[in-house]
């Protein structure tokens, strides 16, 4: 499919500075807590600006994120993680937050020097929403007190505010998501020693009767069903397709560090096979985007995209350089480095078991009378 | 009748050690100072923590340089370190090596040390999923789990075997890597996002991968991703 102009405007401004943040990608790695020389970098801030509302104040819509992302995770995946922005709450906030909160949470991050995190993530339960242990209990005065951990969660140590999912009761309606700011009294965080994307500052939370005020509780204008999980399952929706963007914009990396190092014409036609499956996966993933856009589908073409992209982006990162001679690993630090990063794709929203069930069921429940071939 | 060059070689000793003691202790178990060892284009390898002192030649890039005629420091690898490797960084400084390089053989040695560890690491990753449940149930219980659990344990005794094979022809050992590789990838996939933590065991699973890239040379269809081997 084609990208619309306001899409093709996106990619193109990202695109530009796609050299800059490869630029910055191993200092990232080296040492990601260290970000204060980036932030003010054009590429930086590009990158912020994509992530946050457009100049009209709405929010963007999935295609123009990932068609930003695709170009700046070319440039890096750390790096892009990185970049100060609402990040996964962001998606969240858009779907339950009222006007007040969506301008409290936007407000905090202006000014790209601050991040977002998203706690849905347990140690117990991993990723399965619907089990999740983290409760909030009413304080007495109209709000609540929120107790539990969450981990795995970008931006957890570095973030400024974020939204936090929990339970007040043990039905899945029970489950509401909170916008918290941090500091907050209760609320610690400690980073994660990763493999790789260390710029994405994964970590995770504590909360031992963190302060919820009842302005705080996401969903309260939206009807019951629609108001606490629904929006984490939608928000999964637009995250995969947009983690989907960063694989494959990570294989595009390597495709193109190992064409630069690969002397001409030494194995270069298996370069333009490569090529090809890259232009269709980018492809897949502006038409799942396209689709997230328009409220179609069960998110089948969401875990579609992450699920090919990821699958792309581990085995390119993997077998490409192998074209460059032994050892290429060792002499190209970002080859090696965008490998651990392919391989930190599979635990991102979802890992690819996750994405063959939800795959497989959606396409046990669609008509099967070829009209949707 | 001569025997083979790698009729010696102590492949069940290398998957031993690496089963039980890990990947250094698997390089130090297939370790001979007589054999040269493979080194990248810019001259980096991976070796046992002290060992460098101990290589009697190195294969480089322009031919085999003998460890006299060779300067090597430790350059810095937070990840090799911590499974007790050293990244070393060769530099030739005296004229090349007139005999003829004797055949390295760290391919499949290599491939034995993987086979213990994947196997360790399998044994490491069930235990881990027999603690972890969905829908009241553990996850060994799932028809998906169990059989990423059979495609790891089906290529851990393949290349058991293949080893045995490969043994007379020391430099088709790439196929056994590129099984390992990929049952790598499904068994550093069963623990889920705690295998991505450096502190978890299972990162010896990307350093060996680094061990691979700089040790045995890649297969000859290297580089075809529609490849499935």
């Amino acid at each position: 499919m084609t990208l619309d102009a306001a899409a093709t405007r996106v990619r193109d401004e990202v695109r530009e500075h796609a050299d800059d943040l490869r630029s910055r990608a191993l200092a990232v790695d080296t040492d990601p807590e260290r970000l204060t020389p980036h932030l003010d970098a054009p590429a930086v801030q590009a990158v912020h600006r994509l992530s946050m509302p457009g100049p009209d104040g709405r929010p963007r819509r999935c295609l123009e994120l990932v068609a930003g992302l695709l170009e700046a995770a070319r440039g890096d995946p750390g790096v892009a993680l990185a970049c100060p922005g609402p990040s996964v709450a962001g998606a969240v906030v858009e779907l339950l937050a009222d006007p007040a909160q969506r301008d409290r949470f936007y407000a905090a991050l202006a000014g790209g020097r601050s991040w977002a995190f998203c706690g849905i993530t347990e140690p117990a339960v991993g990723s399965d929403a619907l089990r999740m242990h983290t409760r909030l209990r009413p304080d007495g005065t109209g709000g609540y007190l929120a107790d539990g951990a969450k981990r795995y969660i970008g931006n957890a140590a570095r973030g400024t505010v974020g939204v936090v999912f929990a339970r007040t009761g043990p039905a899945p309606l029970s489950i509401r998501a909170v916008l918290v700011a941090a500091p907050v009294a209760g609320l610690t965080a400690a980073s994660l020693p990763t493999l790789g994307l260390r710029g994405a500052g994964v970590g995770e939370l504590r909360l031992a009767e963190v302060p919820v005020g009842p302005e705080a509780v996401l969903g309260r204008h939206l009807p019951s069903v629609r108001g606490g999980i629904w929006g984490a399952i939608r928000a999964f929706d637009t995250m995969r397709v947009q983690v989907g963007a960063l694989a494959v914009g990570t294989a595009q990396a390597v495709c193109d560090e190992v064409r630069h190092h690969l002397p001409a014409g030494r194995r270069r036609h298996r370069l333009a096979a490569t090529q090809a499956r890259l232009d269709g996966a980018r492809q897949l993933i502006y038409r799942a985007a396209a689709e997230v856009d328009a409220g179609r589908g069960r998110g089948q073409l969401a875990s579609v995209a992450k699920l090919e992209g990821v699958t792309l982006a581990r085995r390119l990162t993997t077998r490409l350089p192998e074209l460059l001679g032994p050892g290429a690993l060792l002499d190209h630090p970002l080859l090696e480095k965008w490998r651990r990063d392919a391989q930190g794709f599979e635990f991102m929203e979802g890992t690819g078991s996750i994405q063959r069930l939800h795959i497989a069921q959606t396409y046990l429940r669609r008509p099967r009378d070829g009209a949707a071939a | 009748m001569t025997a083979p060059v790698t009729a010696a070689l102590p492949l069940a000793a290398a998957t031993a050690a690496g089963y039980h003691d890990g990947l250094a202790a698997g390089l130090r178990a297939v370790f001979d100072p007589a054999r040269p060892v493979p080194c990248s284009r810019f001259g980096y390898t991976l070796l046992p923590a002290g060992y460098a002192a101990r290589v009697g030649r190195w294969a480089l890039a322009g031919g085999a340089a003998l460890a006299d005629r060779a300067h090597w420091s430790v350059r810095p690898h937070s990840a090799a370190a911590a499974e007790g490797l050293e990244l070393i960084q060769v530099a030739v400084t005296g004229p090349p090596d007139p005999g003829p390089a004797p055949p390295a053989g760290y391919a499949l040695l290599l491939a034995a040390v993987r086979v213990g560890l994947t196997h360790r690491m399998l044994d490491l990753a069930v235990t881990h999923l027999a603690t972890r449940h969905s829908d009241g149930n553990p996850l060994t219980s799932r028809q998906l789990v169990q059989a990423a659990i059979a495609g790891a344990a089906s290529t851990i005794e393949l290349c058991r075997d293949g080893l045995t094979a490969a043994a007379d022809r020391p430099g088709h050992a790439g196929w056994l890597h590129a099984r390992l590789d990929r049952a790598d990838a499904e068994v550093t996939d069963m623990f889920g996002a705690a295998g991505y933590l450096t502190d978890h065991p299972v990162r010896c699973l990307p350093v060996v991968a680094l061990v691979r890239n700089a040790w045995a040379a890649p297969p000859a269809h290297a580089g075809r991703e529609e490849e499935g081997t």
